[in-house]
């Protein structure tokens, strides 16, 4: 039998360069970043990644996809849980890795806005806590 | 002669054997006593990093059916992958408890399958059993791994099997058919829901277990009473033959005296051996007569010492007759040793006796020697345990039934009763010390490593759900934060709104009054002009000039008599001179402003001025 069978799951040490310190919710749900903003004319619209998640935090998201995304871009993302309406974050692309599948692993750290719904994300991961 | 038994292989038949027994169906439940209560919350809440658990606490779509297919599926390929991989390599949403039930199978049957110490054969047709049991875990919890449920029961059962090894034997091929059945059995509870063909098919196994188990009881007592006697059989015929061998080795001696060990006392030493042991007197008596007869019959050893030839040969019929007596119990008849007797006084009497070659074959000395202490209690120590060895690549499995002391031998077997063969002691050690032969560590039962696996899995889930409730609190705490520095910056953005519309406000008021008092100045410009072009009628009003005070029938008419120049007076009258009003200049300005007087022109001309200054006052305005 392969993989890791015994690890110590309360002292897991993530394989990639995730740098939260706080607790992940292990778990998948769509998110989706805009990569691509539309040009100032308006001719061009706007380019959304479709991504999965594999934990979330109050301050951040680990995601999978099928694209790379340079590392320290500032990127609108929506994701959304159960039915409830999405919410319109801003994110930093923190690190970008290729997995051993040819998919890269990308970790997003959520940033302050003033229009974003922040405070209301934090609070819905909250009650998924517990 | 005594021979060493592993403790368990006791021949009272109360005290069972330890490696043949079966857990009782009735402690089975009671192995993790109260960690079966935790399964239902390790399913529910653990979570897993990189598994692909829900996030929302909203409803999955119903997919039981695809759960079922996709075990289902890996149960037929007789997938080696684990569930959770297979769970991830489908693009479907899973429940918490799929994607635990399928981590929590993975991990009690890894472990199990790692710890049993079963023999590779078993442990990759019981791996795939992980589908049946994640299955068996979604649907029922803890009951899936209960004292009850047909697969922990089956799996307990194994530990028996700890010695089992593919070696086309008997026990090999029902072990196999029962695999099969079992395998059966499982496809129509994982295809249809329904374990009654499992449990029947569990409940037979066990059943057949007990049975053999109390077989192999009596046919490893058997067995044990068979090689003992045999051992000693072995052990005293060897000791014989070294006897002879040692005693006789490079001789050359009266026929008479080689026919009569040969025939006689050979026999009588064998008796000795097997019935007294060689460390027994009469054995060493035995031997010793030997010796003394081979050396009265050897003219090369005895010759040299005459006296006790005779000292000897004479005594030596009766001490062999003594020797039978103690043996047998009986006195040997007289005629017995009449040829040793008839050989012994030729030899006395230094007559010549023929002598031909002794012709005992070789045999190893270590047959004279009894065991060391030593040697005994390291073999009791390794006895009762299972080794492995290889042979043809392929692994063996063998049991050390038993030590036979009289021989030094191991007597290995399948823990079943079947004999595996025997070997000397000093072989074994020496294999292990090559590593020819290893111990096969000790196994874990299913019951030890599912309690085990499911306390470790608790400490990681308080660990996760101290975690959580931390982060919960942190989450919350982040966001009345947020909260609370949005809303401070909307309400100074708002102030700075409000002061900033105050200062517009201000801004226009002021341009506003601006306005006005630019059109009041410009009023009072136009009026101040106004006044000055009255005025100026006014001084240029000759004597003569007529001006009108009041309107409508109160009207008055009157005349400039006078002008007074130093004080500006007007005197006025009427058209007969009478009803003189003196105006200071000024006042008659104010009056003809408000409209109280007229100026009468001589003519058109004076009354068109006066109309174009008040038009532009109008149009001003």
């Amino acid at each position: 039998m392969k993989r890791r069978e015994e690890e110590p799951l309360a002292k897991w040490v993530p394989e990639d360069r995730d740098q939260r310190g706080e607790y992940r919710l292990a778990g998948r749900i769509t998110a989706d970043l805009q990569v691509e903003a539309e040009d100032p004319e308006g001719s061009e619209p706007p380019r959304w990644l479709r991504c999965s998640t594999r934990d979330i935090s109050a301050s951040g998201l680990s995601v999978v996809t099928d694209e790379a995304v340079t590392e320290g871009a500032l990127l609108p993302v929506q994701v959304s849980i159960d039915d409830q309406s999405p919410f319109h974050l801003m994110a930093e692309i923190k690190w970008c890795q290729q997995d051993q599948n040819g998919f890269w692993r990308l970790g997003l750290s959520l940033v302050e806005s003033n229009d974003s719904t922040l405070p209301d994300w934090k609070d819905a991961v909250a009650q998924l806590m517990v | 002669m005594q021979s060493a038994l592993p403790d368990a292989a006791g021949l009272n038949p109360g005290a069972g054997l330890r490696y043949y027994s079966v857990p009782s169906l009735t402690l089975l439940g009671q192995s993790t006593g109260g960690a079966l209560s935790l399964t239902e919350s390790i399913i529910t809440e653990l979570r897993v990093p990189d598994l692909p658990y829900p996030v929302g606490r909203g409803d999955v779509p119903e997919n039981g059916e695809r759960w079922r297919s996709v075990l289902l599926d890996a149960w037929y390929e007789a997938s080696d992958e684990r569930v959770v991989d297979h769970l991830q390599a489908v693009d479907d949403t899973w429940t918490l408890r799929q994607v635990n039930a399928g981590y929590l199978s993975d991990r009690i049957m890894s472990v199990f399958l790692r710890r049993s110490g079963l023999h590779p054969f078993l442990i990759h047709r019981a791996a795939r059993l992980r589908f049946w049991l994640a299955m068996d875990l979604e649907r029922r919890g803890e009951q899936a791994v209960d004292g009850e449920s047909a697969l922990r029961r089956w799996l307990d059962s194994l530990e028996p099997l700890q010695g089992w090894s593919r070696t086309g034997g008997r026990s090999d091929r029902w072990v196999l058919e029962h695999l099969g059945e079992l395998e059966k059995a499982v496809t129509q509870a994982l295809a249809e829901d329904n374990t009654r063909d499992l449990d029947a098919c569990v409940e037979r196994w066990i059943k057949g277990l007990e049975q053999q188990a109390q077989q192999a009881r009596k046919v490893a007592e058997r067995l044990w009473r068979t090689e003992k006697g045999a051992a000693g059989q072995r052990a005293a015929e060897n000791a014989v033959r070294a006897a002879l061998a040692r005693s006789c080795r490079g001789r050359k001696l009266p026929p008479e005296l080689l026919a009569f060990l040969e025939e006689d006392w050979r026999h009588l030493m064998r008796q000795v051996a097997l019935e007294q042991g060689i460390a027994s007197d009469d054995w060493r008596h035995a031997h010793r007569l030997l010796e003394w007869l081979v050396w009265v019959a050897d003219p090369n050893l005895s010759d040299q010492d005459r006296n006790r030839l005779y000292h000897v040969g004479e005594q030596l019929t009766d001490k062999l007759s003594d020797l039978v007596e103690r043996v047998t119990g009986t006195r040997p008849e007289a005629s017995r040793f009449q040829g040793i007797d008839t050989l012994l006084v030729r030899r006395m009497r230094d007559e010549p006796v023929e002598l031909e070659p002794a012709s005992f074959p070789e045999a190893d000395p270590r047959w004279l020697n009894t065991l060391a202490e030593e040697e005994k209690d390291e073999a009791s120590r390794w006895m009762g345990s299972w080794y492995l060895r290889y042979e043809d690549g392929q692994e063996i499995r063998q049991f050390f039934f038993g030590f036979l002391e009289d021989t030094g031998e191991v007597l290995w077997t399948n823990a079943q009763g079947a004999k595996l063969g025997l070997q000397p002691f000093f072989e074994v050690r020496e294999m292990l010390e090559t590593g020819e032969l290893d111990h096969l560590p000790v196994g874990y039962s299913f019951g030890q490593v599912l309690k085990d696996t499911l306390s470790s899995l608790q400490r990681v889930l308080q660990s996760q759900k101290t975690q959580r409730e931390k982060a919960r609190a942190r989450a919350q705490e982040e966001a009345e934060a947020l909260r609370l520095q949005q809303e401070r910056a909307r309400e100074e953005q708002a102030r700075q709104e409000a002061e900033r519309l105050e200062r517009e406000e201000q801004a226009r008021l002021e341009a506003e009054q601006n306005a006005r008092d630019q059109e009041e100045a410009q009023r009072r410009t136009e009026e101040a002009e106004h006044q000055k072009a009255i005025l100026d009628q006014v001084d240029k009003l000759a004597a003569g000039a007529w001006i009108q005070i009041g309107s409508g029938d109160d009207a008055r008419r009157l005349k400039l008599a006078l002008r007074i120049g130093a004080s500006g007076k007007l005197v006025f009258v009427d058209r007969f001179g009478l009803s003189r009003e003196e105006i200071q200049r000024e006042q008659l300005v104010q009056w003809v402003l408000s409209g109280e007087a007229t100026l009468l022109s001589e003519g058109a001309e004076f009354a068109d001025t006066l109309s174009r200054v008040a038009g532009r006052l109008r149009v001003g305005r």
